[in-house]
């Protein structure tokens, strides 16, 4: 299976899943600019010449999709040469098949909590405390997905299934 | 204690009595057998009671001693820098100053009263002489005891000279102070002169070769005495700085710092009329060009003449104007909308000034130059060094617009564009900390599976520690997929360069890398800007897929019976979808159920698709004609004088999840879709061109592709309805007919 036939893939598992196009299309987004990061970091290894060869191509003031994608197009063929178009596609691929795993595997654990499976409840109660995770809430709190009442404790596991 | 015990302090402690009065003050003592020493009898008590005596004084003891405040004898007027007297003339004296600390005294006329003590080798024989000396020191003692009880205050008088002394010390610190200062002053000019500053002038230099040549160590020991005056000083290190002077002064930490504040001022003060030439140096402004400089712009770099000022404004705001018209009919032309074009112009504008700059600082360097060129020209005597001598004319260094562009360039024109790069750099500034990509992607979960807790148990019970849970032990590989892993990789090595060159190439490339990485978050930037909605999920797909939208890629290898679609290829039953099959596709999760025709021609009817918890109906109509269509013709809308004219107006290859309703599913993305859709439903009500163009307007039909783009399920009714006009109730009539 190539990488299109595993974008597309990927694409249908996540709707299956119950991502929906408006956030299949956020998430395309998330790729892109992981893309371009990664790009960008590999640009620090390349040398003087072939800088200043993509400063002098890169349109400065994008105003049209075309232009964007010329842009883009270029970074990555300095960044990755030959296997700019390859790479772009597996990097893609990649963040979505992340996606789908994560996704499957919080829904399963989620399942199992709820189900009252000791294991599943013991991972979730060894997070709880966890700060990294704050910035998590924080942010499901203001896109409305999740409430700041809504934490693991509030909610025996058993009252509620999937 | 000895007859040679005067008022001298040896220990920096008083004996039970040690103040002498003004006037003719003075204190018995007795020493340690009780005997009274006469020597120390000094107010002239003494010898008044010898006179009265009949007897004649021992010489000197006549002269009663009149101490100034400084002689009095306290701790603290001790002092380590009075040198000793190089010729003592007795040898207690000598005796004396010997203890004290670093030979000194305290005390000027301590040799003097060496002298005047009597010695005690001289000796009274006679006992008439000794009763009567006797006698007259008891009277002595006397008048001596009442004196001291008149003179209470013997305490306060002690330590009123302690305070005088003090205050004197101060004194004497503060001219110290003003002599070193004198000196550092000088030693500036010294030190520019060792330095071999490039702005130091030719005077200077020989004052400095002046001042090196000196030999004299009259400046360090000048230095030290306190009647010295700051212009004194000046004027003696000026003439006469020896070598080792210099070194004394260069090396005090304090005059080394305070030289260094000094240099930096006047180099600031310098760099005000100074500009950096081609090649990196620091070259005075020609005298024309900087007195037509301080005429033209004020402080602000504001051109001062307001007629001037006035015509550089006005062609500014035109080409403003003009340039940010162009902007927006391009962008226009390229079908973004008002709101699109009103937000990216929030911050392109701020680019099209700077640019607009650019022309009017060109004018302004053009004029000015012409000003210098009349300044010279109107007072070439004034102005002669600027004149060639064998041409008459302005030299060509001078009248050179790069020279004056690239003075104005250093003082002027950075002030002008302060104002738009603070604006430009402000909303950065402000604009917070965006989420991190990973919190993102984590909230997209969330959200996918708030809703199914939503819709199954109604309750997302902790979810965002579920995804914390979930992701994070799902251990570090994923996350390090994606981690900035060598983001600072050039300002490290920057920071670590060992050579000029290898900083130099350093510095060079990452410059030219954050013009890049500059330029590529401004592209995406505009992907989030101008594509928004579904639109941008099209834009990245194809920018994905190699400038194709996926649908087209993937429908190409249905074409070619290439494509598989599901997870797992081989497993189980999934669709092989060819040309003019009729099968059910199933991937997982995503069942189709009915048939689907894909021979062009035909319509497929309904299509409903489930897809996890969700079900959405999905309604294709593959078979419509957009090769001859009512508003699409070979594919593209058919719509002069609209923007929409010309935009893709294909069909989606059929297949895939959502149908026709997906935007994703075409290959010109949301614009195609509602193109197509709105085709779709008038060939479905059997609406013919000529009664769609002869009712609605232009702008009425661009309204209707917009209403199905932004709403690709809505009917054609509801769109009609929504126009409200004479020629949309004709139609609906026509279909409802």
């Amino acid at each position: 299976m190539d990488y299109t036939q595993q974008i597309e893939a990927a694409k249908q598992e996540l709707l299956s899943l119950g991502f929906t196009e408006e956030k299949y299309n956020k998430l395309l987004e998330l790729a892109l600019e992981e893309l371009v990061d990664n790009a960008l970091n590999e640009l620090q290894e390349k040398d003087m010449e072939a800088l200043q060869n993509l400063e002098s191509k890169l349109i400065p003031d994008v105003t049209s999709l075309d232009e964007a994608n010329k842009n883009l197009d270029l970074i990555l063929s300095v960044a990755y040469g030959e296997k700019a178009f390859e790479t772009k596609q597996k990097m893609l691929a990649d963040y979505l098949n992340l996606t789908i795993e994560e996704t499957k595997s919080v829904k399963d654990l989620l399942q199992r909590y709820q189900a009252g499976d000791p294991t599943a409840i013991a991972a979730i109660e060894a997070q709880k405390d966890n700060p990294e995770l704050e910035e998590l809430i924080k942010y499901l709190t203001e896109e409305g997905v999740a409430t700041s009442e809504d934490d693991v404790a509030s909610q025996s596991p058993q009252q509620t299934s999937l | 204690m000895g007859n040679n015990e005067g008022p001298v302090i040896i220990d920096s402690h008083f004996e039970d009595v040690t103040s002498q009065s003004n006037e003719t003050g003075g204190t018995p003592e007795t020493n340690n057998a009780g005997n009274i020493n006469a020597g120390q009898y000094e107010d002239g008590a003494m010898a008044a009671a010898l006179r009265e005596a009949g007897l004649i004084p021992p010489e000197g003891e006549n002269t009663p001693q009149h101490p100034t405040t400084s002689e009095i004898p306290t701790a603290t007027t001790t002092t380590e820098n009075q040198p000793i007297p190089q010729n003592p003339t007795t040898p207690e004296a000598t005796t004396v100053a010997q203890p004290t600390t670093e030979g000194t005294v305290n005390n000027s006329n301590v040799n003097e009263r060496a002298k005047a003590t009597p010695n005690k080798s001289r000796e009274y024989t006679s006992p008439a002489f000794e009763a009567a000396r006797i006698d007259a020191m008891k009277k002595a003692m006397k008048a001596s005891e009442e004196r001291m009880k008149q003179n209470s205050a013997s305490a306060d008088y002690i330590r009123k000279a302690q305070e005088k002394s003090q205050i004197m010390k101060t004194e004497l610190g503060k001219k110290t102070e003003e002599v070193d200062k004198g000196i550092q002053q000088n030693s500036e000019e010294i030190k520019k002169g060792m330095e071999g500053l490039s702005y130091s002038s030719a005077p200077n230099e020989q004052k400095v070769e002046t001042k090196k040549s000196g030999t004299s160590r009259r400046g360090k020991s000048e230095a030290k005495q306190p009647e010295i005056t700051k212009e004194q000083n000046t004027e003696t290190a000026q003439s006469v700085i020896s070598k080792e002077d210099l070194d004394y002064v260069l090396s005090n930490p304090k005059i080394q710092e305070l030289m260094k504040e000094i240099l930096k001022e006047k180099r600031e003060e310098d760099k005000k009329n100074q500009y950096v030439d081609e090649n990196g140096n620091l070259v005075n402004i020609p005298d024309p060009i900087k007195e037509e400089m301080a005429l033209t712009f004020n402080k602000d770099g504001v051109v001062m003449n307001a007629e001037d000022a006035a015509r550089y404004g006005n062609q500014e705001n035109e080409l403003y104007d003009r340039r940010i018209a162009e902007r927006r009919k391009e962008l226009k032309e390229n079908g973004f909308t008002d709101a699109q074009i009103d937000a990216y112009m929030e911050i392109a504008k701020h680019d099209i000034k700077l640019e607009i700059q650019q022309y009017v600082k060109g004018t302004v360097t053009r004029d000015f130059r012409r000003r210098v060129i009349d300044r010279i020209n109107s007072n070439p005597e004034k102005y002669k060094e600027y004149i060639d001598p064998t041409t008459g004319k302005v030299i060509s260094s001078i009248s050179d617009e790069n020279l004056i562009g690239r003075i104005l360039s250093q003082k002027v024109y950075p002030k002008w564009y302060q104002g738009e790069l603070d604006a430009i750099k402000k909303p950065e500034q402000k604009e917070p900390e965006p989420t991190p990509k990973k919190t993102r992607r984590w909230g997209l979960i969330g959200g996918v599976l708030g809703f199914t807790a939503a819709v199954a148990g109604g309750a997302s019970v902790g979810l965002p520690i579920t995804i914390g849970a979930t992701v994070l032990t799902l251990g570090a590989k994923m996350a390090e997929t994606y981690a900035p892993k060598k983001i600072d990789s050039l300002t490290e090595k920057l920071a670590n360069a060992k050579t000029p060159e290898e900083k130099a190439n350093l510095e060079k490339r990452l410059k030219v890398w954050n013009f890049v990485n500059k330029h590529a978050h401004n592209t995406m930037k505009f992907f989030g800007g101008m594509a928004t909605g579904a639109g941008i999920g099209t834009a990245i797909s194809n920018f994905f897929m190699g400038g194709k939208g996926l649908v087209e890629v993937v429908g190409n290898r249905i074409e070619a019976g290439q494509a598989t679609m599901g997870h797992g290829i081989g497993e189980g039953p999934q669709s092989q979808v060819g040309n003019g099959t009729e099968t059910g596709a199933t991937n997982s999760g995503v069942t189709s159920e009915g048939p689907t025709n894909f021979e062009p021609g035909t319509s497929s009817g309904t299509e409903t698709g489930s897809i996890g918890n969700n079900t959405i109906p999905t309604e294709t109509n593959i078979g419509i004609d957009t090769n001859n269509g009512i508003l699409i013709k070979s594919g593209r809308v058919n719509l002069p004088g609209s923007a929409w004219n010309g935009n893709l107006g294909t069909q989606p290859p059929g297949g895939l999840a959502n149908g026709a309703l997906n935007p994703s599913n075409f290959t010109g993305g949301a614009t195609n879709m509602g193109a197509f859709n709105l085709e779709s439903a008038l060939q479905t009500n059997g609406v013919t061109e000529s009664l769609l163009r002869n009712n609605l307007q232009t702008s009425e039909i661009h309204r209707l592709l917009n209403i199905f783009t932004s709403n690709p399920s809505t009917d054609l009714s509801t769109a009609l309805q929504s126009l409200n006009s004479e020629g949309a109730k004709t139609i609906l009539e026509a279909i409802s007919g």
